[in-house]
């Protein structure tokens, strides 16, 4: 049996065939021979002529059998390197020498060629189908991997034109609200070119496929009508592709991709799209949609969250800002709750001391400089904290407002009218600038006076060598301040009306402009103010729906402005 | 010339010390004084001042309370009474105004401001 095997395994087609003629012709004559010669017939003429004739029968057979097998052989041999002649069956006739042509042998010969091109071409899809299938799964998990949107359609896109050996190629994505695809992703066009490349839902083929949801193959770019007019140079020629990108029933964009008209090294000529490539294309962007549409929203989640952190740090400030106010506010209350209780236990030692001093006075000899200095010194001290104390007191009384509708000039005359001995003590020059015909404002006129008698003080013991006190009433036109009014950024839509006082003082510290305003802040010498004056003035004018606004003047002194909203209607 | 009788009501002992040794120091008053508020209509039903200075904020009873009580009083209805007070803020201590529609004197006060209104508002 071993022998057999590896005498089955080398004997060529030649061999077998001389084998098998040896036993089936030869053989029989032989036998024919030995069957004559025993019958003494083998002498005969007859017998003689028909053993030789039989002898040169088997003779040529054996010639033309051994001619075919080579002829087979040979064939054989010829199939392991195929010719586009082979393939067609253009040179299947095999002729065989004595016989003619074999028809059979040819046919034989082009059914092999066009089996192996079959078996080749099979073997060249399996192989892409293969690679395909390697593609898509090394895809789909790297995708799994990548939460950062541009880093996964770089890859998918990459990815995606190795598959399918494209050489151009760009993903879109759509934008639900404007009902726009935009280019997110290309590859093999220059940026410039697609930069500015949005398409509307609807428009263009890329804009129909994201509309209907079906992919659109192009076979021939240059020749298909659908491309005709959104041929894109970028593109080239040959063959297009675009597929939706669809998470369930969702489109969220759209592949382009393009095979250029020569095709690709190893497509054996093909530059045509196949629906093999189709198919890849669906199954892939079926898995690449959700990585792509989660990176979309980590991404947009992102921008949220980053939105979001703005707002609240926004609202962390105003709610910091309204902490502080409301416990300035509370110190402002307690402050007033407090007045209140102090008061009441101070003024009576006070009044104690006072009517002591004046006993005293009364009673100690007038001669003695000295006694009357420290006595008087010391009624001074009484008044001092007396003052203080009604200080106290203005800030918890209960802020009952008289409002009406007021003329603001005739409010800046009476004010200055109070002040007018200290004006010509300090040799202060008092200059009013009032406007005419101004509108009337809703305001308390005691209350406003008591404000401007305050910034008129202070102004006047700003200049203690003298100098100049400018008044200055105006309207402020609807919308807003121009360019030099410190509440430019008040909004006005009705207009406002509007005072300024300014000084040529020393001007306000730079550190201290911004403490202003808080309760017993004040820059006069001891004893000169308790520092609750523009405290009390801030607080009276917002009651009443004013803004006050203190700041330096650029050409030295203080500028002091109040500003009234006018309501609809001018009022 | 009969000294003026004033009756001071004020629960701070300091404050009706100094002003009695005050005005019996003009020697044109008498001068009776009241720690507690409860005490001051008897007090003035057997005095019967000229005139009443009465403190607001008193412990056992308010200075609005007694005023109200000598309004009552037929023998007291007419006597003078004016408030000493603590509780006054700048615009109130400008004046023009009344406590209970009755005149108020701001603490501390110069004790010739006091005497300026008694001879204001009481005749002999």
């Amino acid at each position: 049996m071993k022998v057999w095997n590896r005498l089955s395994k080398t004997v060529s087609l030649r061999e077998a065939a001389t084998a098998i003629f040896g036993l089936s012709a030869l053989l029989p004559l032989l036998l024919l021979v030995a069957f004559l010669s025993r019958h003494n017939l083998l002498l005969k003429l007859e017998a003689q002529l028909s053993i030789l004739a039989a002898l040169v029968l088997a003779v040529f057979g054996f010639v033309a059998l051994r001619r075919m097998v080579d002829r087979i052989s040979s064939l054989v041999r010829a199939l392991e390197a195929p010719t586009a002649t082979d393939a067609t069956g253009s040179a299947g006739e095999i002729p065989i020498p004595g016989l003619g042509a074999v028809a059979e042998i040819g046919q034989l010969r082009d059914f092999l060629a066009r089996l192996l091109v079959d078996i080749r071409s099979s073997t060249e899809r399996l192989e892409d189908l293969v690679f395909k299938i390697g593609t898509l799964n090394e895809t789909v998990e790297l995708a799994a991997r990548i939460p950062e949107l541009q880093d996964l359609l770089a890859l998918v896109l990459e990815r995606t034109m190795r598959a399918v050996r494209g050489t151009v190629g760009s993903i879109m994505l759509l934008d639900r609200d404007r009902q726009k695809l935009r280019i997110v992703a290309a590859r093999g066009v220059t940026d410039s070119v697609l930069a500015d490349v949005e398409l509307r839902v609807g428009s263009g083929i890329a804009g129909r496929v994201a509309q209907h949801g079906d992919p659109i193959l192009v076979e021939n770019i240059e020749s298909d009508p659908r491309f005709a007019k959104d041929h894109h140079p970028a593109y080239g020629g040959g063959s297009f592709i675009c597929m939706p990108i669809r998470v369930a029933d969702r489109i969220i964009g759209v592949i382009n991709l393009a095979r250029r008209e020569h095709g690709m090294p190893g497509l054996g000529g093909a530059s045509s799209f196949t629906p093999t490539d189709l198919q890849f294309l669906n199954a892939l962007m079926t898995y690449v949609a959700y990585a792509l549409d989660n990176a979309r929203l980590l991404e947009e989640a992102l921008q949220s969250a980053k939105q979001l952190r703005e707002v609240v740090q926004d609202q962390e400030l105003r709610l910091t800002v309204a902490q502080q106010q409301m416990v300035q506010a509370e110190k402002l209350e307690s402050v007033g709750r407090l007045a209140a209780g102090v008061a009441h236990e101070v003024k009576n030692p006070l009044m104690i001391l006072l009517t002591g001093i004046k006993y005293l006075s009364k009673r100690l000899p007038t001669e003695d400089d000295s006694v009357k200095q420290v006595l008087e010194d010391m009624s001074d001290a009484v008044e001092r904290a007396d003052k203080v104390i009604r200080g106290l007191l203005d800030l918890s009384a209960p802020r009952e407002l008289d409002m009406k509708l007021e003329d603001l000039n005739p409010i800046v005359e009476q004010s200055l009218l109070l002040v007018k001995h200290d004006l010509d003590r300090g040799q202060i020059n008092a200059i009013k600038k009032l406007e005419d015909n101004l509108p009337p404002v809703t305001l308390d006129s005691f209350k406003i006076q008591q404000v401007l008698v305050n910034l008129f003080t202070n102004a006047i013991h700003a200049m203690p060598e003298g100098g100049m006190l400018t008044v200055k009433t105006y309207r402020r036109p609807p919308g807003g301040g121009g360019a030099d009014d410190p509440l430019a950024d008040v909004p006005t839509p009705e207009g406002a009306v509007g005072v300024e006082v300014d000084d040529t003082g020393t001007g306000i510290p730079g550190d201290k402009l911004k403490k202003i305003f808080d309760p017993f802040f004040t820059t006069k010498p001891t004893g000169k103010g308790t520092g609750l004056g523009l405290s009390i003035s801030r607080q009276l004018v917002e009651m009443q729906g004013g803004v006050m606004d203190i700041r330096n003047r650029a050409e030295g002194g203080v500028r002091a402005t109040i500003l009234f909203k006018l309501q609809e209607g001018g009022k | 010339m009969d000294k003026k009788r004033i009756l001071i009501v004020d629960d701070e002992a300091g404050v009706t010390r100094m002003l009695k040794m005050y005005l019996e120091g003009t020697q044109a008053y008498e001068v009776r004084t009241e720690n507690q508020g409860k005490r001051a209509l008897a007090a003035a039903r057997e005095f019967r001042p000229h005139m009443v200075l009465l403190d607001v904020v008193m412990p056992d009873m308010d200075g609005a309370s007694v005023a109200a009580q000598m309004t009552a009083d037929v023998s007291l209805k007419d006597t003078p009474v004016v408030f000493l007070t603590a509780l006054v803020t700048n615009k109130e201590a400008g004046g023009g105004r009344n406590i209970g529609g009755r005149p108020f004197i701001a603490k501390p006060v110069d004790p010739e401001k006091i005497i300026e209104f008694i001879e204001t508002h009481v005749q002999n």
